[in-house]
């Protein structure tokens, strides 16, 4: 699983730099210089990355194999591999869900809603933490960004609904 | 230069002036924790406000806030993993391992101690500097700027760590990512899809929030526990942060200087200022294998040198009227709404302003790290609050941050899928910080190498900076390969 995981993520990289040659070649010279001049031998590293992880290293292996040393901060890897998904993608799904309510009823309404929903479905706050947390960021976004910085907010779909039936 | 000296100083006691210096300096502490906020857009709201202030009153609030944004973003950095301002993005790798380990409050305390030395040191060569430095500053042209940005893509090879390939591969991609938008020759459209949006390409904040941020946050929640999982015992540690700050005395010095002369090149500042100083501990520092572990060591550079740079920054801008960056640009601005102009006739004419900018910038990197001191171990308890408390408040936050970027929905889009990548990078073992570097110097390589070109042909390959500069690329490549035989070695002769 481990070795195809990475494989699949090689794979992507070894892609895009491809694709990114192959659009930078029909360009005039002067623009696709400088990409290809980057992007051909790194799509040959990833290429020999691929190969690598394919053929020579048998990937990186989540019980105990030798995995590379690499200058980040280190990954818990305690948790078993079924509750990582189910937790990361949980977390995005509600990342989507907030974007979505951006898109429909503005930043200004999403940013308590989203924030009562998330403490007392996922975090199983008190009623407290949830209302002060919330009024705080609430007033983070009204205070700071709309009354002093004069955000422009995206376009959203109730805001242009009730654009059109008040015209 | 002894009556501007004088003059200076009474304008630095005048209380005016240091109410001015302290509401400058606290609203900068508040605008660098929140991410994608930062000093450019904190100067362009104040800019309004200085018309009616004499040019020592507005030049106190502007550079107040200017000084301190780069020393309350490493709260982010260090507790959450998320930049405050993209100058505190190499803080996070060690300070941000440091509070896993329980050690917030001493990473804190050597940050915010080097971040005062650094500014101090960035305002001390300020002043000395207009005199010496200018006419080092001119011999400067676009070759050494490109070799400059090359030195600072080739400190790839240092944070790979033994990654190295999948880190070329992660820093080539961030140098192509750079190349989106329109080329900077003929203006033909490069990988925009048609979009308006990728005319300019992408923005750094919502990458790094993503790469850096919402990826860390993703971790945090997946293994369930708070930052510092039960190592409350050792939250007060910030008096060992200072006394780390004075150990590594000659980095906090080399950093700083680093800082000043990043500072000065046009493009570069704030972006890369703390990776450089990064790479340059990495390098030069004996036992880097612990970098990335939660070594202080990896704290004092970035901070030392992301506060030094706003002095060195300041050189081509009070000397030349040339700025180096957006914030530099406002500060000219602000210049021009004050009646001053930059260049020789103030050096001349207002040199008391000059040295009261140089001075509060000193004090206002005192003030900055004064009040952050007060709340250290305050702040270090945050990271004892549990992940999935802190999870939706982060979001937010970063939502906001990303969007704040250009006030464009697509860089919500473009924060989430590089938060996605970068947690897909880290647990596939794929070092982050070459791609952030590859994207920051990409469009700086590119141009200058153009520029260079164009102005000079091929002889810009033959001028002395340039190969000095050169002989430092092929160490710094050089370096890790030889660290890497040495340990090998090391290792077989234990064995």
């Amino acid at each position: 699983m481990q070795k195809t995981l990475s494989l699949l993520f090689d794979g992507f990289f070894l892609v895009l730099l491809a694709a990114a040659v192959a659009t930078a070649w029909q360009w005039p010279f002067a623009t696709g210089l400088f990409p290809l001049t980057i992007a051909i031998p790194v799509s040959l590293v990833a290429a020999a990355q691929f190969a690598k992880d394919a053929f020579f290293q048998g990937g990186q292996n989540e019980d105990g194999g030798q995995r590379e040393r690499i200058r980040d901060i280190e990954v818990d890897r305690s948790v078993p591999a079924h509750l990582v998904a189910q937790r990361a993608g949980t977390f995005y799904l509600c990342a989507l869900g907030f974007l979505a309510a951006i898109l429909l009823i503005g930043f200004k309404l999403s940013v308590p809603l989203f924030m009562v929903f998330y403490f007392r479905r996922f975090s199983r706050a008190g009623w407290l933490v949830t209302v002060v947390l919330t009024a705080l960021l609430t007033g983070l976004v009204l205070g700071l960004f709309d009354a002093i910085l004069h955000v422009g907010w995206p376009d959203n779909l109730l805001g242009h609904v009730l654009d059109r039936w008040k015209a | 230069m002894l009556d501007a000296i004088a003059q200076a100083s009474l304008h630095i006691l005048d209380p005016v002036h240091l109410f001015m210096l302290f509401a400058g300096t606290f609203l900068g502490l508040m605008l660098g924790v929140i991410p994608g906020i930062g000093g450019v857009t904190g100067l362009a709201l104040l800019l309004p406000f200085t018309f009616d202030m004499d040019a020592v009153s507005a030049f106190a609030f502007i550079i107040g806030m200017l000084a301190v944004t780069t020393t309350s973003d490493t709260i982010p950095s260090v507790l959450f993993a998320v930049p405050g301002t993209v100058g505190s993005q190499a803080t996070i790798i060690d300070g941000h391992a440091m509070a896993k380990r329980g050690e917030a409050g001493r990473a804190f305390g050597a940050a915010f101690t080097v971040s005062a030395l650094g500014g101090i040191f960035g305002a001390l060569l300020l002043t000395l500097s207009i005199p010496i430095l200018s006419p080092l500053v001119l011999t400067f042209g676009s070759p050494e700027f490109f070799m400059m940005a090359v030195l600072g893509v080739c400190m790839v090879a240092s944070l790979s760590g033994s990654a190295l390939m999948k880190g070329v591969i992660a820093g080539g991609s961030g140098l192509i990512l750079a190349t989106v938008g329109t080329d900077p020759i003929l203006s033909v459209e490069r990988w925009t899809f048609d979009q308006v949006y990728l005319w300019d390409g992408f923005h750094v904040v919502p990458i790094s929030l993503g790469l850096f941020g919402l990826a860390e946050i993703t971790d945090l929640l997946v293994s369930g526990k708070s930052i510092d999982a039960g190592a409350l015992g050792r939250l007060r540690g910030r008096w060992e942060g200072v006394r780390d700050a004075f150990r590594h005395w000659w980095l906090v010095i080399r950093s700083a200087t680093l800082g000043v002369w990043i500072g000065i090149i046009p493009g570069l500042g704030t972006l890369v200022v703390d990776w450089f100083a990064y790479g340059h501990a990495l390098h030069t520092e004996k036992n880097p294998e612990s970098f990335g572990t939660g070594d202080v060591r990896g704290v004092i550079a970035p901070e030392s040198a992301n506060n030094a740079k706003d002095g060195g920054g300041l050189i081509p801008t009070l000397a030349f009227g040339i700025p180096g960056s957006t914030s530099m640009a406002l500060f000219l601005g602000a210049m021009e709404i004050q009646g001053l102009t930059p260049g020789p006739e103030m050096l001349n004419q207002h040199l008391d302003v000059i040295f009261t900018i140089a001075w509060s910038l000193a004090l206002a990197n005192i003030i900055g790290t004064g009040t952050c001191f007060l709340f250290t171990d305050h702040l270090a308890r945050i990271a004892t609050i549990r992940a999935q408390l802190l999870a939706p408040v982060l979001l937010v936050i970063m939502f906001l941050g990303a969007f704040m970027a250009r006030r464009h929905i697509a860089d919500i889009i473009l924060f989430l899928f590089f938060g996605l990548l970068g947690w897909t990078m880290k647990r596939q073992g794929w070092p982050r910080p070459p791609l952030i570097i590859g994207f920051v110097l990409g469009s700086t390589v590119e141009k200058y190498l153009y520029i260079s070109i164009l102005t000079y042909g091929w002889t810009w390959l033959s001028r002395p900076w340039v190969i000095v500069l050169f002989l430092l690329i092929v160490a710094a490549l050089a370096t890790p390969a030889i660290q890497q035989y040495r340990n090998r070695t090391a290792a077989a002769t234990n064995s």
